[in-house]
């Protein structure tokens, strides 16, 4: 077990911006950020202010222009970028606004997916996918491709596809902005009750006060620069 | 399988016509090669066989002379030089139902003592036969199989068009079992095929087995009559053999085009399905597949694509080749010789090699799609914008890549290198530097129609051809597939206008006469004489003004055996031939006293020879030296042929035979009294003949051209074909990517009309640009064909002659076909609905 208050990420001085049109445009100026183990994090913030870009560095999925992400005390920057996937598929479980369900996989492959890219056998972690779904309903949807599900349905599966390899770090952009506020709120419970089970760190993307309120911080982005929110 | 594997191979159950389109793409490309090597090995091994079995197991022939080999010169050989292993032959052509045979007189107790292909014949009681009965001959069992004849039969038999009567006695194996090589042929006593082919007292050849003895050889040279030359079996087999290599390499560079084209239509196909995948892809790197786990997934699928797609077009290739073996064996029948063996051959490694081809390729046409796919960021995979952003900074660099090849295709016209080989490599560089330069043509379209369109056309029509320049990365490579495709078809085209516009002109001048008179040749080398007199008895027609008379032989020269024309043309005031470099009023007026020779193209082209050079030939009364005086454009052998005056052929050979005749008429006589007249006249003869007016022969060239060039024009077809395939999976491909955008302007008010008009605007469009795009590289890759390759290929000069009609015809080709591939999609845009295209997401 991992010790709930060491030091799981550590963003020191993180800018990052994108080149359109020729000229580069400044989207974070300096960010920095610690988080803990077991975390709950939310990120607010206007709309354009950065913050899916910031979770994309921070996913590894991209890499700050200057700056350091670390990750356990390793730089995320200079992993490189195979060993940045590798380590992307144990430590991390992405859920996405819009449900980044594999459209030309079933509900379960889709869930299984991380597992096997992890080297388990799929036949392995097969019970645990099913009783996963078993937990969220969708259990007789297993074999069912994701386009024949509703948003809720579909996040909910997107969830556990997050969860199932056990990362460290789970990382939500919006999960509940597609949905009605009485599905985000079922979607909400079911990714609280299953990271604090697990004790997953957590960061959160929302643009509901609401939703913040439920996490142990909350941090906002403005002008490319975080600030503690009360 | 994987779940990773899964996710990517489903992409294709989903788009189950992508997936056929992606199979048929590779299938179709190595459908061509492979059909078109088949063929060419077919032919090539049809060669061999029919050269075995005309050639035995000999080291030696003696053949030549004008009227070949007088027969006394066989018996001296026995006597005077003391061989016994000798054999003399007499060969021609016969028609034998619908095919043609290899007529065989071979001599039956010679054959006996000499392991030849017709021992077995020979000693068995079948050879006897051949001996003791009057018109008796055997057939091949391949052949009589075929034909459905056996021992016993009487057959009817055309020799120069008359027709005889013969009786099988057996098979040429004997009583041994059926011999391929011996296909097509039939065989005679010496004597029979002399009688039957009108030659008498004549040899073509005799075979010899001769041993290390050097003094052999000087023994034999010193019997020979002059024209009589000893060869050795390999030297005429491969002199034979150098005959068809420009036909095959041309056969060859067709089946490079095939793969170029091919090899488009996979590298489209392969591109689109990873292109399409990308947002699948850029899930799969979130979620932690990595590059290289991706980029063998997909190079992996490519080559399961490959193999698939190879083995269907394995399967279409052995069909089309059955087809194609025909046309080639019947042009190789028409301009060199009769191939008697038509039998189809597998060649298993063309067919593996087929396969690695289609797998290679696919793999091939697969990286660098699936390298991009695989190393941008997850992030930037998942933008359209970002595809088409790099798309689009690609646009300078290929651009610049195409004006690169096109400068070395330039620079390989240019410097005059030898062979077909940097010919073929520089119409393949002009192709593919076009190409790759038509991504920036297009955008230019697109800006031109869109400065066009503010001013005065509709909405509709902006939208449709911005979002071409907006989707660049796909409609640029099947823009760029198509217009290859329809600018080979209009640079071979313009070629074979070109070809045929030159031999009518040709034709016209040469054929100067009004009726032609000649004796059928029944075999390939000799053109059998007229009847001595002839040309008086038919001077005398009232309205004939003049006979001429023309004398064809091989010859040897110091440039090998060469064909030569004896003529004495009437008129020297109209030159009968064009000159190169000259109008030739002069050479054609002094041509009686021309102590010289007038030779043509190819035959210039063939051996180096330029006017002023000599050449020495083995004439009747010794060798002569004669200083070439012209050279003189002509399209009836890729040989090339030597035309001397009859005056001098007269003085060196002392040969007064004819092998043709010209009648000319005089102003105002009328052609069928005139032929009726002489047809009155030569039936006294009963002679075989073959009479035919100017018209006539100038229609039965054309035609045989025609057929020449039907393989070509099969070719031109497929590769138009194949391009639509290709352009029709990238319309789909693009079509499926944009039924959101459909989708979306279907919900803001287009009607199923508009929407599907937008995309038949749209593919109109690049069918259009293709077209046009296609006419200037057409036009270069024509001039490319006939001023290179067909020169260096034949060594024949042509015309370059450009008619409006077939290039608007090929501009109308694109857009009919860009239409066509867009109906489908236009109705699938059309039946979107948008609740379902918003939807999928
Ligand atoms: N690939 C890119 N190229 C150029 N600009 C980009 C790119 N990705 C993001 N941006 C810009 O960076 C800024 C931040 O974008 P980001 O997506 O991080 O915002 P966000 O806070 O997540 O907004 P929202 O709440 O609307 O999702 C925006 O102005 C956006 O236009
Ligand atoms: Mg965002």
């Amino acid at each position: 077990m991992t010790n709930p208050f060491a030091e799981l990420l550590n963003l020191n001085n993180v800018s990052h911006g994108f080149r359109e049109a020729g000229a580069w445009r400044g989207v974070l100026r300096g960010v920095n950020l610690r988080i803990h183990s077991g975390e709950q994090l939310a990120l607010v913030g206007q709309s354009g202010s950065g913050k899916s870009t910031l979770m994309h560095l921070i996913g590894g999925l991209d890499v700050p222009l200057s700056g350091e992400i670390y990750f356990e005390n390793t730089d995320l920057a200079a992993m490189g970028e195979p060993a940045r996937t590798l380590w992307r598929r144990q430590k991390v479980g992405f859920i996405y606004q819009f449900f980044n369900l594999i459209p030309t996989l079933t509900v379960l492959e889709n869930v299984l997916l991380p597992l096997e890219l992890n080297g388990t056998p799929a036949s392995i972690g097969r019970q645990a996918g099913l009783n996963l779904l078993d937990e969220v309903g969708l259990v007789d949807r297993a074999e069912t491709y994701p386009d024949r599900l509703s948003g809720g349905e579909q996040q909910r599966v997107a969830i556990i596809r997050a969860l199932i390899h056990q990362p460290r770090l789970v990382l939500a952009d919006e999960p509940t902005g597609n949905l009605d506020a009485a599905t985000g709120e079922q979607v909400l419970d079911l990714l609280d009750r299953l990271v604090r089970a697990k004790g997953h760190t957590l960061i959160l993307v929302t643009h509901s006060a609401e939703v913040a309120r439920r996490a142990d911080r909350i941090v906002r982005l403005v002008d490319g620069q975080l600030a503690l929110e009360a | 399988m994987s779940i990773l594997g899964r996710a990517n191979r489903r992409h294709f159950v989903r788009h189950p016509l992508q997936l056929i389109l992606a199979i048929l793409g590779v299938a179709l490309g190595v459908a061509m090669v492979v059909s078109i090597d088949l063929a060419a090995k077919s032919t090539h091994r049809a060669f061999a066989l029919s050269m075995e079995a005309l050639t035995g197991r000999y080291t030696h022939h003696l053949t030549g002379g004008p009227m070949g080999i007088p027969e006394s010169l066989f018996t001296r050989l026995r006597v005077e030089a003391g061989l016994r292993e000798t054999a003399p032959a007499v060969e021609g052509y016969i028609g034998l139902k619908e095919t043609t045979c290899h007529l065989i007189g071979f001599d039956v107790f010679s054959e006996r003592n000499l392991r030849s292909r017709f021992v077995n014949a020979a000693r068995g009681e079948e050879g006897m036969r051949l001996l003791t009965e009057p018109n008796t001959v055997l057939l091949s069992a391949v052949s009589a199989q075929r034909l459905g004849l056996k021992p016993g039969d009487e057959l009817k038999v055309m020799i120069d068009n008359r027709p005889h009567q013969l009786i099988l006695v057996g098979y040429a194996e004997g009583s041994m079992p059926p011999d391929p090589v011996l296909e097509g042929v039939m065989l005679a006593d010496i004597t029979t095929a002399q009688e039957l082919l009108g030659r008498v007292g004549w040899l073509d050849r005799i075979d010899l087995v001769l041993g290390e003895d050097p003094s052999l050889d000087m023994k034999i040279n010193a019997l020979l009559p002059e024209g009589v030359e000893l060869i050795s079996a390999a030297g005429r087999q491969s002199a034979t053999q150098n005959m068809t290599a420009a036909f095959e390499l041309n056969l060859r560079a067709m089946s490079l085009l095939a793969l170029l084209v091919g090899s488009f239509l996979i590298y489209n196909t392969m591109a689109f399905s990873v292109l399409q995948r990308r947002e699948l892809l850029a899930s799969l790197r979130v979620l932690g597949a990595t590059s290289r786990q991706l980029l063998s997934e997909i190079l992996w699928e490519a080559a399961a694509l490959g193999l698939f797609g190879g083995l269907v077009g394995m399967g279409f290739g052995v069909l089309a080749a059955r087809v194609l073996l025909h046309m080639v064996t019947r042009t190789i029948n028409d301009i060199y010789f009769v191939l008697t063996v038509t039998e189809f051959m597998m060649d298993p490694w063309v067919l593996v090699y087929g396969v690695f081809l289609g797998m290679i390729i696919a793999v091939l046409a697969a990286l660098g799609p699936a390298i991009e796919a695989s190393l941008t960021s997850p992030i930037m995979t998942r933008a359209r914008s970002g595809v088409e952003g790099s798309a689009r900074r690609a646009i300078p660099w290929l651009a610049m890549m195409g004006v690169l090849a096109l400068l070395v295709a330039t620079g390989l016209f240019a410097v005059n290198l030898d062979g077909l080989v940097p010919a073929i490599a520089g119409v393949f560089l002009l192709l593919l530097g076009y190409g790759l330069l038509s991504p920036v043509f297009l955008l230019g379209g697109v800006w031109v129609l869109g400065a066009l369109g503010r001013v005065s056309w509709g909405w509709l029509i902006r939208l449709a051809v911005r979002s071409i320049g907006a989707t660049i990365s796909r409609s640029g490579l099947a823009i760029a597939a198509l217009t290859i495709a329809i600018a080979v078809s209009i640079g071979v085209g313009t070629m074979i206008d070109s070809f045929r516009g030159s031999i009518a002109e040709w034709l016209d001048q040469i054929l100067q006469a009004d009726i032609y008179i000649a004796m059928p040749a029944s075999t390939p080398r000799l053109s059998p004489p007229l009847p001595d007199g002839l040309a008086e008895r038919l001077g005398s027609i009232p309205g004939v003004d003049r006979v001429s008379s023309g004398r064809r032989v091989f010859v040897s020269t110091s440039k090998g055996e060469s064909e030569l024309l004896a003529l004495d043309p009437p008129y020297l005031d109209q030159p009968g031939f064009r000159f190169k470099d000259s109008d030739g009023k002069d050479l054609w007026a002094h041509f009686p006293e021309l102590r010289g020779v007038f030779i043509s193209e190819p035959y210039a082209q063939r051996h180096r020879l330029a006017v002023g050079d000599r050449l020495v030939i083995k004439a009747g009364k010794g060798s002569v030296t004669l200083p070439v005086a012209g050279i003189f454009f002509d399209y009836r052998s890729d040989q090339g042929l030597i035309v001397i005056h009859r005056r001098l052929y007269n003085e060196l050979w002392q040969d007064p035979t004819h092998t043709s005749l010209g009648v000319y008429l005089k102003p105002g006589a009328d052609l069928s009294d005139v032929r009726s007249e002489l047809d009155r006249r030569l039936s006294d003869l009963h002679l075989p003949l073959s009479v035919r007016s100017n018209r006539e022969i100038r229609d039965i060239s054309l035609e045989t051209f025609e057929r020449t060039f039907a393989i070509t024009q099969v070719l031109r077809l497929l590769a138009v074909g194949v391009a639509f395939i290709g352009i029709f999976s990238a319309l789909m491909a693009l079509q499926y990517e944009r039924r959101r955008e459909m989708a979306v302007l279907r919900a803001t008010g287009l009607t199923p009309w508009q929407t599907g008009g937008l995309v038949l605007l749209q593919t109109g469009f690049m069918g259009l640009m293709a077209g046009l795009l296609a006419l200037p590289l057409g036009l270069m890759v024509a001039l490319a064909l006939v001023r290179v390759i067909n020169l260096r290929s034949f060594g024949w000069t042509m015309d370059l002659s450009i008619s409006v009609w077939p290039l608007i015809l090929a501009v109308g080709l694109s857009v009919l076909a860009a239409l066509l591939a867009g109906a489908y999609p236009a109705r699938l845009a059309m039946r979107t609905s948008p609740a379902q295209g918003l939807r999928e997401e």
